[in-house]
């Protein structure tokens, strides 16, 4: 007999059933992880097939691109479970030192049979083999196709190339690309200054032996090395702190709040911006955040994370920004637009991103921003102040909302440089808009622009 | 040790009564061993002797988590049972399949171990499930027969 609730699952299965979800299902990938994790009894094998996961999806261009010089039929066109199993054992056999090659190979073998495609097998075998004894693999020449030899180096699909090189130059685009690949050094958090001090929480993190930087770019941001479960630190379940990246902080940092505004955060969850706006107003006066979001799902994620981290002054309600709301025209200080886009920015935390972008949605997600624009900047007090940002790195978005602000909704930009760090000014800044660049700046890729409304 | 060959639906051997074992000599308890390996490798929690193709009552099954504790059952009879349990269930003789299937939620089986000693065992939930399974097997029943609404795709759909 078998069963799938007792047994626990291999860390090479479970592996292979979140690619699965992701590459056949197009779930994201965090959901497959919730998914199929815990199934996992053992530590040790919870930490190989979150490598072996998240590896194989980063690296799969590569991983296909070497399958393909081995096997008769592409990758594309084989059955979505023995190109998963193919995968998994590949990265196994080329990215990773320590798994012997016959162990690779043979556990490829097992989930093959044991998903019932034992015809198969062999086929597995053979690639898996092939692959396990070719010494090196050559990457397409460089000089005759720049544009497969930057794709299959970094694993990053020849549309997102050519357009990185367009928009950035091909130097910035390769650094861009290389860091997609890198860990992350540390984790970015924000302490709640209203509920504990900065000093307060470092000793509190240094005395559960966690390595503390001070941040880069933000006053109470700090940097925590070798984190693998953030949730189970000190502090956290209390409130004292939120996981930020450093780039998304900045888009509050140029809202320049005093400490009386009355804010909006039309796209807020999981609520990052909107609870760093609200603890900031909390410490220097009175002001509120409105934060707001589409689905339910969204909105008990905001809720969550706000009562964890005592915020009372934030109100949140489901809303789809792309409709406008009558009784909330001209009636906030400040409005945080942070407009959902292609995600290109973050593709090192979600390697999904860039394997399943398109430039056709690519240009939906520029007419959907401009509709919840529109919106945003009606809500905005005459002198008041609109923050419009995104985590991607691609200019037609950014440049595409900077520009269709400033001229067909007729907001004045404002320089950026009273409230960012040093550090952080550019050409552009002056003119009110920064774009962030993971590889060139320590941060993720981000975009981030200030107006005020006449 | 020594992996078998496991049937798969079809072969008409999965649909034969077994034969009750007289003595254990070597040959059955290789038998045994053997069947215990080829359980663990395909990830099995249970496995009967006709699913390799021989025709003798003799089942293993191991439903251990860490998967450490091995149960052999010769000439295996349930001699009670008790309550009922709904849920999904599979075999190795029909991959990448699983069903529900209502079974007792405890029973009590009396057989012998591989010194030919009499024992008795009493398993409830998973245990109880895959008891019920081995022995059906080696009356020549498999699964499949009493599933209840269709047989799904346990990880992959063909496509």
């Amino acid at each position: 007999m078998t069963t799938e609730e007792k047994r626990s699952l291999s860390a090479r299965e479970a592996a292979v059933k979140m690619l699965l979800a992701v590459c056949k299902d197009r779930q994201f990938s965090h959901v497959a992880k919730g998914k199929y994790l815990d199934k996992i009894e053992e530590k040790r094998e919870r930490a190989l097939a979150t490598r072996l996961f998240e590896g194989s999806l980063e690296r799969m261009i590569e991983l296909d691109y070497i399958i393909d010089r081995f096997s008769k039929t592409p990758v594309r066109k084989m059955k979505p479970a023995i190109a998963a199993i193919l995968r998994i054992a590949v990265y196994q056999l080329r990215f990773m030192d320590k798994i012997p090659a016959g162990a690779a190979c043979n556990e490829a073998v097992k989930l093959a049979k044991k998903y019932g495609f034992t015809g198969l097998s062999g086929f597995v075998n053979g690639v898996a083999r092939s692959v396990a004894r070719a010494e090196e693999i050559p990457y397409p020449d460089v000089k005759k196709d720049r544009t497969s030899y930057l794709s299959i180096k970094y694993s990053v699909p020849s549309t997102i190339v050519e357009q990185m090189i367009v928009q950035y130059g091909a130097e910035i685009a390769e650094r861009i690309f290389a860091s997609f690949l890198q860990q992350e050094e540390s984790l970015s958090i924000r302490c709640m200054t209203h509920v504990i001090s900065k000093e307060e929480l470092k000793e509190c993190l240094t005395k559960a032996d966690v390595t503390i930087e001070n941040g880069y770019y933000s006053e109470d941001a700090l940097r925590l090395a070798g984190i693998d479960a953030p949730e189970r630190l000190p502090g956290f379940s209390e409130g004292a702190f939120y996981i930020q990246d450093e780039s998304s902080m900045q888009a509050v940092h140029a809202a320049g709040l005093a400490g009386n505004e009355r804010v909006l955060d039309l796209c807020a969850a999981p609520g990052g911006k909107s609870l760093m706006a609200a603890d900031i107003l909390a410490v220097a006066g009175n002001g509120t955040v409105d934060a707001r979001d589409l689905t339910e799902a969204k909105v008990a994620l905001l809720n969550e994370n706000i009562a964890r981290c005592k915020a009372n002054n934030v109100a949140v309600c489901q809303w789809d920004a792309t409709v406008f709301r009558k009784e909330d025209e001209a009636a906030y200080d400040v409005v945080l637009a942070d407009v959902p886009c292609s995600g290109l920015g973050i593709i090192r935390k979600k390697p999904d991103i860039k394997l399943f972008m398109t430039t056709e949605q690519e240009s939906e997600l520029c007419t959907l921003q401009k509709e919840i624009l529109k919106n945003a900047v009606r809500y905005v007090k005459p002198g008041g102040v609109l923050v419009f940002s995104t985590c991607t790195l691609n200019k037609d978005e950014n440049m595409g909302g900077y520009e269709f602000l400033k001229k067909e909704c007729g907001l004045v930009p404002e320089s950026l440089e009273p409230f960012l760090s040093k550090e952080l000014w550019t050409d552009s800044t002056k003119d009110g808009y920064l774009q962030l660049i993971p590889g060139v700046h320590k941060t993720d890729g981000f975009f981030v622009a200030r107006f005020r409304k006449r | 040790m020594a992996l078998r060959k496991i049937r798969t639906l079809g072969d008409p051997i999965l649909q034969k009564v077994s034969k009750p074992i007289t003595e254990v000599n070597e040959k059955i308890k290789e038998l045994a061993y053997d069947m215990l390996d080829t359980m663990y490798t395909a990830n099995g929690v249970g496995l009967a002797a006709p699913q390799i193709g021989v025709l003798k009552r003799i089942v293993v099954i191991d439903v251990s988590p860490e998967g450490n504790k091995p149960i052999v059952l010769i000439n295996p009879e349930i001699i009670a049972m008790s309550g009922t349990q709904s849920g999904e269930e599979g075999c190795l003789s029909v991959p990448g399949k699983s069903g529900c299937v209502t079974r007792p939620n405890e029973v009590t089986v009396r057989g012998y171990n591989l010194k030919m000693q009499p024992i008795e065992l009493t398993g409830n939930e998973l245990l109880a499930r895959a008891l019920c399974h081995e022995i059906d097997h080696l009356d020549g029943v498999v699964y499949v027969q009493k599933v209840e609404g269709e047989l799904h795709d346990v990880a992959v759909q063909e496509d």
